[in-house]
């Protein structure tokens, strides 16, 4: 963390980064008020989200696989990704605010899972088959409602705009916006580490999950409720991050015991890490910020390919 | 030791998807007793123990339970990267609020009952490493960890090997008598439900007939549903009656 808020276009060394927050409590250091305020107004809170969004992310594809049982899940696969996306894009073709934007997103990523929900629920019951078709079906929808909104867009101003968003960055991170979206994050994330033993036994499939006396329905709708929290959470301040929770959990399962309470925590504190260093990556692999969603899909799509085929080969 | 019904099955349809399967079904089954459902492929026995765990719901009628149920599918396949402790303790979910995690007591009841059916030894290892008859036995230790009075097993003994299925049936028949466990299984074998149950389920196309085991299953009974030939044995060293099937194709070895 020390050395993703020191490094960039600016550099500094962890030493100031430690004299930086001493000052915080004690004003104790001559320091550059430049490199001080880079920091503490850029770097910090562009860190905390990376690490945030990350844990988020990667607990949402840890959460997910266990629900459907399904190791090649991600959470774009219920569509939530979508909807905040259009959200996101809305609100940058309506207003310049960015708390609008924000809000826009984190709105339709739950209309999004609304959608799902009426579209995936028959007589009471959903099955893993029709929650997948469901989120298919939604994020097509509000897919093409990105194109639309795309397409009416100023090509000038707009459309760069929403398309650099849809890429996704950490560069508008700020204290404001993590507290707006920080404290829904952690504690949906907390949530779903609780349900970590509800998801092992969701994980056996539907009647083995009833005959053990769990409310599947109940239980799994939770744990979807928390994901499109989260997910909604991150598109919002983040944009589309994609790979994360898709590789995340993989790497997780290296290093943690294999019931989902374990896997959770190790998901999320590995996510964390991981955003950190692909969040340094974007910043310094080159003098021009590169997006977020290039970057983890450039190293999480060939890093997926490899764990797949070690997996198949074991 | 039977103490009233544990399970009462009144007026019972069960169909599958458009199909009446089985029509107006009565029975109950005191608590600490045994049924057996014996009957050919696509008959609906396994549609009939899915109703009778809750699973699905019946056509009409209705199936009181007083007590839990706890439901082992006939494919036990499953895919999980649980070791052994862990998969028994998913059992306890019943008792858990959503914000519990399992704690010591529950692992004492899960490593009790993991004891009970001899895989102590394997609490650590991966399920996923298991033979098909030990996770059989693990699924059943799950079961009993979930504390359940009535157990429903569908076809249990189709992929084990004969001493796993001796092994088995012992189990069930301790966990009867010490447990006072309600247990109703699907078997291919006459002779397994003829040997470890009080009462029998039997169902042919069109047909079905329910009473004491040995009142109702004979050579003809068993023509009847299977439309294959049966006859009858005597063993003499421990007095048990066999039904054995004659195949009337000849193969010239």
């Amino acid at each position: 963390m020390a050395k993703g808020t020191t490094s960039g276009q600016l550099n500094s060394s962890v030493a100031d980064l430690g004299k930086i927050l001493v000052n915080l409590f004690h004003p104790t250091f001559e320091l550059d008020s430049i490199v001080e305020r880079v920091i503490l107004l850029i770097r910090i809170p562009r860190a905390l989200t990376a690490m945030i969004c990350g844990a988020g992310l990667a607990a949402c594809g840890c959460a997910l696989q266990g629900v459907f049982a399904n190791p090649l899940i991600g959470p774009q696969i219920i569509g939530v990704y979508s909807g905040a996306a259009f959200g996101g894009a809305l609100g940058i073709l309506i207003s310049e605010n960015s708390f609008l934007t924000l809000s826009f997103s984190f709105l339709f990523g739950l209309v999004a899972m609304i959608l799902v929900f009426v579209v995936a629920r028959v007589q009471g019951y959903t099955s893993r088959l029709t929650l997948v078709l469901a989120g298919i079906v939604s994020s097509s929808f509000f897919l093409a409602l990105v194109s639309m909104v795309k397409f009416v867009a100023d090509p000038d101003d707009k459309l760069p705009a929403i398309t650099y968003w849809l890429m996704g960055s950490f560069a508008t991170a700020s204290y404001a916006k993590i507290q707006f979206v920080g404290p829904l994050i952690l504690v949906a994330l907390l949530a779903l580490i609780i349900l970590g033993y509800r998801i092992d036994v969701l994980n056996l499939g539907d009647d083995h999950a009833k005959s053990l006396g769990l409310k599947v329905e109940r239980n799994r709708w939770s744990v979807l409720g928390l994901v499109t929290v989260i997910c909604a959470g991150v598109v919002s301040v983040a944009g589309v991050v994609g790979w994360v929770g898709l590789v995340v959990p993989h790497i997780a399962r290296n290093f943690s015991k294999s019931n989902h309470f374990s896997l959770l925590i190790v998901s999320a504190f590995i996510g964390a890490y991981y955003m950190m260093i692909i969040d340094y990556l974007c910043r310094g692999l080159s003098s021009m910020e590169i997006p977020l969603g290039v970057i983890t899909a450039l190293i999480g799509a060939p890093f997926f390919a490899y764990l797949l085929r070690r997996r198949l080969g074991s | 030791m039977h103490e009233g019904n544990l399970l009462t099955v009144s007026n019972l349809t069960v169909q599958r998807g458009k199909k009446r399967l089985i029509e107006n079904l009565d029975f109950e089954l005191p608590q600490g007793s045994c049924l057996g459902v014996v009957g050919p492929n696509g008959v609906g026995k396994s549609s009939l123990l899915r109703v009778l765990a809750g699973l699905d719901d019946p056509a009409s009628g209705s199936v009181v339970v007083s007590g839990t149920v706890a439901y082992l599918p006939q494919d036990v396949n499953l895919k999980s990267d649980l070791n052994v402790l862990e998969m028994v303790l998913l059992g306890r979910a019943r008792y858990l609020k959503w914000y519990q995690q399992p704690n010591s007591i529950d692992r004492t009841e899960a490593k009790k009952w993991l004891e009970m059916v001899s895989l102590e030894h394997l609490a650590t290892a991966s399920f996923m490493t298991l033979s098909g008859g030990q996770k059989q036995l693990v699924l059943i230790a799950q079961a009993l960890t979930s504390d359940c009075d009535l157990l429903i097993l569908d076809e249990p003994s189709s992929a084990l090997d004969l001493q796993n299925q001796e092994k088995l049936f012992a189990i069930l028949s301790e966990l009867q008598d010490v447990n006072s466990l309600t247990v109703v299984f699907s078997t291919h074998d006459p002779n397994q439900a003829y040997h470890h149950c009080e009462q029998l389920m039997m169902l042919g196309f069109g047909q079905q007939q329910h009473g004491q085991c040995k009142a109702i299953m004979n050579v003809s009974s068993l023509k009847e549903i299977y439309k294959v030939n049966f006859e009858e044995v005597e063993w003499k060293s421990n007095n048990l009656k066999y039904f054995i099937h004659v195949p009337t194709t000849r193969f010239n070895i």
